[in-house]
């Protein structure tokens, strides 16, 4: 259920943004009506251009200069520094990990957050300790999350101990050690972190589903999966598109998480396009860090413009 | 509304020209490079000196710091910066516009570049200890001829750290050359299955450099032969049939014959050590900086250390070694405008290299780098240092050539099978290229 702004209420004797008749004429309210929105925005304006707008175009600038720590001065050199990234290879294999480790991400996060949702949507006491519990890990730091998750993924660490527990035989697989499971690791912790935020955002939507309509469905011969398939999961659509939108983009820079289990590891396996930012600014090179981070912006506008209007286009308004 | 978004854009557009102008300005403190050390008149006292240091200091080190401030009424704030990301955290500090009065760093001709030292750092080459230094001068925090570092520390030696008993078991006598390297590795796995031949530690990401190229090509380096080379365009570091590529050859074809640990790609520095002191790993390719780290492994029984891991120099086909000042105990004055402080840190530079040297060397029972103080007694695993680097050995040839800070992740991908000798060679040929342009400028 949309409710605008703009519906005149049948209660209400004047409509909603108009002023109230009175004596003073009408041509002096104008522009007191007309700046104080603005007034009360320019906060948030100011902050969003001094943190965000104005590093975003030095950021563009600079991507396309000559500008290392060997010297002070700064050249103009256009592509150059994405030629250079491309022949090393370091360009397409960032994109295809970050792209990787985004969708992965997303898809565990949605799935495992839309399952608890459906479990914990109920207020009661036990739902409210467990959505408690998996909010946690939210609450923590990632880097202390790497570091824990990479002690536990350790060839010779707890993990593997249970699993040599209940596996027969000795089990020392190096989940860090290999590519394609440490890359599917960093990933899932990434997801395990912020599953609970999901999944919260989906309880919200779960509970704005009005109960007639479901209660309606039941009547009409509907089982669970088929009240969850075609009545829930329509009308969490705009709960979607926000978790989906947010947890593809906000993987996107994921870099604390990744940094601290394999620092970009194993060879560049896991090397994020903002791990290889860190490798390359490490390295005195900033000219083509601020590239990589110009490709990551890139990358976020390109992704969840489309994405969003797509997922907006599928909002049922109940 | 229209005029709103045209001041609006007015500001920024103002703003983005603002920084693009000062972005691209030449730094206007031109008086602060080629800044050269102030020795005149006394050295301040009560000042308070940030020392960025490196957390693998020895305890000798930490007791030199602690000396200097006795003597000289000055305090030092030591600033930790950890092993493990050393060049990455201090470069990235240092980007930001952060200056220590004094900086701990690498002595390598490629690090000092990066850190813009002809600007950046104040000249030391008409200090006392530069005559002592001799040769090492010329080769540690040196560019264009001009000294910009002490080297108080002992010399970084390439080599391999073995396990006694394990040899004993296996009959062997530690190697020499990369064939006795891979004979070795064959015996070892026949004779004693539970201990593995070669501990790798990928995890911490520089050290694979070590085997994979430093040792192999250190006998190709005699008198900077193979670096001049690559410096001068007269080789490449991807030529298929150069030494490059073959030592890189050599490290796969070991890891492929399953010389290394199953946890190679993580395994950490620490663990490498901690393996060959107790037995696990027969060998490790590491340097003498980390004598320190087995020291402590072994709660400071120097007698337990020597008695269980020896060292001996291996390159391609002859015994030889291959060296490179120590980050740990190498250090410079960066220029901040502060002169007290500049002169208390010149002061600091004196004194380590002087008055108090003689303790120092004493305590740390290194070979001494500065002529004029004797050799102390050595434990047994620096004696056998010792002896391989007398028996030859060449600057590591990576010290003066820049971009080769990219090479610990890339022979991080060697040990994983994740690119083929040949490609890393080419990237590492790229990545020099880029890094002397960069240089040149």
């Amino acid at each position: 259920m949309t409710s605008s702004l703009h519906d005149a209420s049948p209660t209400a004797a004047v409509p909603v943004g108009q002023p109230a008749p009175d004596d003073r004429p009408l041509a002096a309210n104008r522009p007191r009506r007309r700046l104080h929105p603005y007034a009360f925005a320019l906060p948030s304006i100011a902050l969003v251009l001094v943190f965000f707008v104005l590093p975003f175009l030095a950021n563009a600038f600079f991507a396309f200069v000559q500008w290392t720590g060997y010297s002070d001065t700064i050249t103009w050199t256009g592509l150059t520094n994405f030629k250079l990234l491309n022949q090393l290879g370091i360009l397409k294999h960032a994109i295809t990990v970050t792209a990787v480790y985004a969708i992965t991400a997303m898809a565990v996060q949605n799935t495992v957050g839309l399952a608890l949702a459906t479990a914990l949507q109920r207020s009661n006491r036990v739902n409210s300790l467990f959505r408690s519990l998996f909010f946690i890990p939210v609450l923590i730091s990632p880097l202390a999350a790497g570091y824990i998750w990479a002690a536990v993924l350790n060839a010779h660490g707890p993990l593997n101990a249970f699993l040599s527990a209940v596996l027969p035989g000795e089990f020392h697989y190096a989940w860090l050690g290999h590519d394609t499971t440490a890359l599917l690791a960093v990933a899932s912790i990434d997801a395990w972190k912020l599953s609970g935020l999901i999944t919260l955002v989906y309880i919200a939507g779960l509970n704005r589903i009005p109960e007639q309509l479901l209660q309606a469905a039941t009547l009409d011969g509907a089982g669970a999966v088929r009240r969850f398939w075609s009545v829930k999961l329509p009308l969490l659509a705009p709960a979607v598109t926000f978790n989906v939108v947010v947890s593809l983009v906000g993987a996107f820079s994921a870099l604390d998480v990744v940094f601290s289990t394999t620092a970009g590891g194993p060879g560049d396996a896991t090397t994020l396009l903002n791990v290889a930012v860190y490798t390359q600014y490490g390295q005195s090179f900033f000219g083509t860090a601020s590239a990589l981070g110009f490709v990551v912006t890139l990358m976020v506008i390109v992704t969840a413009v489309p994405l969003m209007s797509w997922l907006r286009r599928r909002e049922v308004p109940m | 509304m229209n005029g709103y978004r045209r001041r609006h854009g007015l500001l920024v557009g103002a703003l983005v020209i603002g920084l693009t102008a000062s972005a691209c300005a030449n730094g206007d403190d031109s008086a602060q490079s080629g800044k050269v050390a102030d020795t005149s008149g006394k050295a301040p006292t009560g000042v308070t000196l940030t020392l960025w240091h490196n957390t693998a200091d020895p305890t000798a080190l930490l007791d030199l710091y602690k000396a200097y401030e006795r003597k000289s009424g000055n305090t030092i704030d030591l600033v930790d910066i950890p092993a493990d990301s050393f060049p990455s955290t201090v470069q990235t500090k240092w980007a930001t516009g952060a200056r220590p009065d004094i900086l701990e760093w690498h002595g390598n001709q490629v690090d000092v570049l990066s850190l813009n030292a002809a600007k950046n750092m104040i000249d030391l080459s008409a200090l006392p200890f530069v005559k002592k230094e001799g040769t090492l001068a010329d080769v540690s925090g040196n560019v264009g001829g001009k000294v910009y570092a002490a080297t108080v520390g002992s010399l970084s030696v390439d080599g391999i750290f073995y396990n006694k008993q394990v040899f004993t078991e296996a009959g062997l006598q530690p190697p020499q050359t990369y064939a006795e390297l891979a004979a070795d590795c064959k015996t070892l796995k026949a004779k004693t299955p539970g201990v593995t031949p070669i501990f790798e530690a990928g995890g911490s990401q520089w050290p694979p450099q070590i085997l994979s190229a430093f040792d192999y090509l250190a006998e190709s380096n005699t008198d900077q032969a193979y670096n001049r080379s690559i410096l001068d365009g007269t080789a490449q570091l991807n030529d298929p049939n150069g030494p490059f590529v073959a030592g890189l050859k050599a490290y796969d074809s070991l890891r492929k014959a399953g010389c290394f640990n199953s946890d190679a790609n993580t395994a950490k520095w620490e663990d490498s050590f901690k393996a060959v002191l107790s037995g696990k790993a027969a060998m490790v390719a590491n340097n003498s900086d980390s004598i320190g780290l087995l020291n402590s492994d072994a709660d400071n029984d120097t007698a337990k250390v020597d008695a269980a891991v020896g060292f001996v120099g291996l390159s391609a086909t002859k015994p030889v070694t291959n060296y490179a000042p120590s980050p740990l105990g190498t250090y410079y004055v960066p220029s901040t405008g502060d002169s007290k402080k500049e002169r208390a840190a010149v002061d600091f530079i004196d004194y380590i290299t002087g008055a108090g040297y003689a303790d120092y060397i004493k305590e740390a029972k290194i070979i001494p780098t500065l002529s004029g103080t004797a050799t102390p007694q050595l434990q047994g695993l620096l004696q056998d240092v010792k002896s391989a680097y007398d028996k030859g050995a060449t600057l590591s040839f990576n010290s003066p050539l820049p971009g080769f800070s990219s090479f610990g992740a890339e022979a991080q991908k060697l040990l994983a099978g994740q690119e083929t000798p040949q490609q890393v060679a080419d990237k590492m040929q790229t990545y020099y290229t880029q890094a002397a342009a960069a240089a040149k400028q």
